[in-house]
């Protein structure tokens, strides 16, 4: 009996194509399209759902428990072990820079803690659309200030020659961009209230339109809040909880999915492991955000990640971007029109496509779903 | 079906014709579209600008054709001399191979269509064409090239006019003004790369997809993977 593969993350819109939409469980799975993005791929780190893909989780929740450190100096603290890193292997440091506010942050924290020396180990990939997300920056403190080469080439330059860092997980860590959508809804005091199924269901209803099957994901939803370590009693929290526990690894592996043929073979798990960093992905920002729900809560929508852009105006003085700037979601600019690998396994392996006794997982949380 | 033809005219419209019967087989609009439906392997030909003239049995003019249902259009005969369409009176019987083979073709051109429209768009977006914009990013970053290669010699002043003008503008050194010179380019030429992966992928598939079905199942791959992989 052949075994089937561990998957880190698969295409969802290859797997749900329509003539699989037969395999139990494909068609309702197919909804989580709607809800989120056709590219966001369900894997649930709490283990309650079972999507219907073999997945195995590649980063657990670490165990809950309060840490006494400001978001700052998080920032900070990553930003030298980094740095240290960089020194320690003489590598440069290539920074996805995207102009927005996350990948701003990880360029201050970086820039903040660098010697001179190591100010000229670091480059940022970046796009036009950085240059036009955030001019300033680009005029202020990238342009002759550090190395620059052109994002969109980044598939074929993943190699063990450098660092990337990477601005990823900042979203999992202060909340979600279902957030807008609740405030467009329920208006600006609703994140903060206690849990409403009614006014969460209210909101999915854009999405999906049919309430079977708004009723049967808030169900499902909501079992994955009860396995939540930590507290998720408001609105906010359990938007957070859902992005939190069931996009992370999406999050993690989306970047890597884009490799070039010629690169992959770099690409493994010493890799991910010494030369390929989410900044915001290690355990102390997890439990960061897992302990302080007050700082994620927001009443407009300006004000999600304020943390981080308070940070950011503290190194910049830019008080425009600091009060104005929103999130947008950047990392499409850079890998739109791009080949994406559609599987990537355990022993990261990339594919493009599987066999379905591969990828397949019969005995998924959906396959009794009414629709 | 072995051997055919590709003609354009001024209007755009290229003709895929067999090569010894002189029967039409495919009309399309665009030259790229008929490149790529040639490189199939089941077609041979080459590109032939004409004269803008009225070709179709002297009735209208080329694009005429496009309004003609693929299977009927081994009906017409193309004369290659005259570069003039003409309508066969008693057209020998098609077999149904003929028939889904034009049909075939002509989908295949369709869907090339779309796929050459959609890159032609996004790259609009990196390579605007107002004031010989395209022109002048090239010498200045010729000059930028040369000038940093020099060690950056502001004794080239002459020689890299481009670059001291971008500089004075910009209030910046000719060093700086270089490296930005380069950098931006390298952007220009990163977003344009970034749609040719994706285009040679599909005119491949799209040039030699089998039937009807796959020609479908391939675009919805295209989607996917030009527009809707980013939606992440």
């Amino acid at each position: 009996m052949p075994v089937s593969k561990n998957i880190y993350i698969y295409n969802p819109m290859l797997i749900t194509k329509k003539k699989l939409q037969d395999l139990p469980g494909i068609r309702a799975f197919r909804h989580v399209l709607h809800l989120f993005n056709e590219n966001v791929v369900l894997v649930d780190r709490t283990n309650t759902i079972q999507v219907p893909v073999n997945v195995t989780v590649h980063a657990p929740i670490p165990e809950f428990r309060m840490i006494d450190k400001s978001y700052e100096q998080i920032c900070d603290e990553r930003a030298q072990e980094l740095l240290h890193r960089s020194d320690e292997h003489d590598l440069p440091i290539n920074v996805f820079y995207s102009g927005g506010i996350d990948s701003t942050l990880v360029l201050v924290s970086l820039l903040k803690n660098a010697t001179e020396a190591q100010k000229n180990r670091i480059c940022a990939f970046m796009s036009q659309e950085s240059i036009n997300e955030n001019p300033a920056f680009y005029r202020d403190h990238l342009r002759g200030k550090v190395k620059l080469e052109a994002a969109a080439i980044y598939p074929y330059a993943l190699s063990k020659r450098a660092l990337f860092v990477g601005g990823e997980h900042n979203d999992q860590i202060f909340g979600s961009a279902l957030f807008k959508d609740f405030l467009d809804l329920h208006g600006e005091d609703a994140l903060a209230k206690k849990y409403s199924r009614s006014q969460m269901g209210q909101m999915f209803g854009r999405k999906w339109h049919n309430d079977v099957v708004i009723s049967w994901y808030m169900d499902l939803f909501e079992k994955v809040r009860a396995a939540a370590p930590c507290p998720v009693d408001s609105n906010a929290d359990f938007l957070w909880w859902i992005n939190f526990s069931l996009k992370w690894q999406s999050v993690y592996f989306r970047m890597l999915t884009y490799a070039s043929d010629f690169v992959i073979h770099n690409i493994d798990r010493d890799f991910i492991d010494n030369n390929f960093f989410h900044f915001y992905g290690t355990d102390a920002f997890q439990l960061w955000s897992m302990g302080n729900p007050d700082k994620r809560v927001v009443t407009k929508w300006e004000s999600y990640k304020q943390e981080a852009k308070d940070v950011i105006y503290r190194f910049n003085k830019d008080s425009e971007y600091r009060d104005y700037k929103t999130k947008n979601g950047s990392l499409a600019w850079v890998i739109m029109h791009q080949i994406q690998k559609n599987f990537i396994d355990d022993q990261m392996h990339m594919y493009m496509t599987l066999p379905r006794k591969d990828w397949f997982n019969p005995n998924n949380s959906f396959r009794d779903a009414p629709f | 079906m072995e051997a055919a033809k590709v003609r354009a005219s001024r209007r755009s419209i290229c003709i895929l014709w067999h090569l010894k019967s002189k029967r039409i087989l495919c009309v399309t609009r665009y030259t790229s579209t008929a490149q790529a439906l040639m490189s199939s392997g089941m077609e041979m030909g080459f590109n032939i600008v004409s004269r803008a003239k009225p070709i179709l049995h002297s009735e209208d003019r080329v694009e005429r054709l496009r309004r003609i249902p693929p299977e009927e259009l081994p009906n017409y005969l193309f004369h290659r001399q005259s570069g003039t369409i003409v309508k066969i009176e008693n057209p020998k019987p098609l077999t149904e191979k003929q028939k889904n083979a034009c049909i075939l073709l002509a989908g295949r051109a369709r869907y090339l269509r779309r796929v050459t429209r959609v890159v032609s768009q996004a790259r609009k977006r990196v390579a605007p064409s107002e004031l010989y914009g395209a022109f002048v990013d090239q010498i200045r970053r010729e000059q930028a090239l040369k000038f940093r290669a020099s060690g950056y010699d502001e004794a080239l002043i002459q020689e890299c006019l481009f670059v001291f003008q971008y500089a004075q503008v910009k209030k910046i050194t000719a060093r700086a003004a270089a490296d930005e010179i380069i950098f931006r380019f390298s952007l220009f030429e990163a977003d344009l790369w970034k749609t040719e992966e994706v285009k040679l992928k599909y005119y491949d598939l799209f040039a030699n997809a089998a039937n009807l079905e796959d020609l479908h199942d391939i675009f919805q791959d295209f989607i996917r993977e030009y527009y809707l992989n980013a939606r992440v």
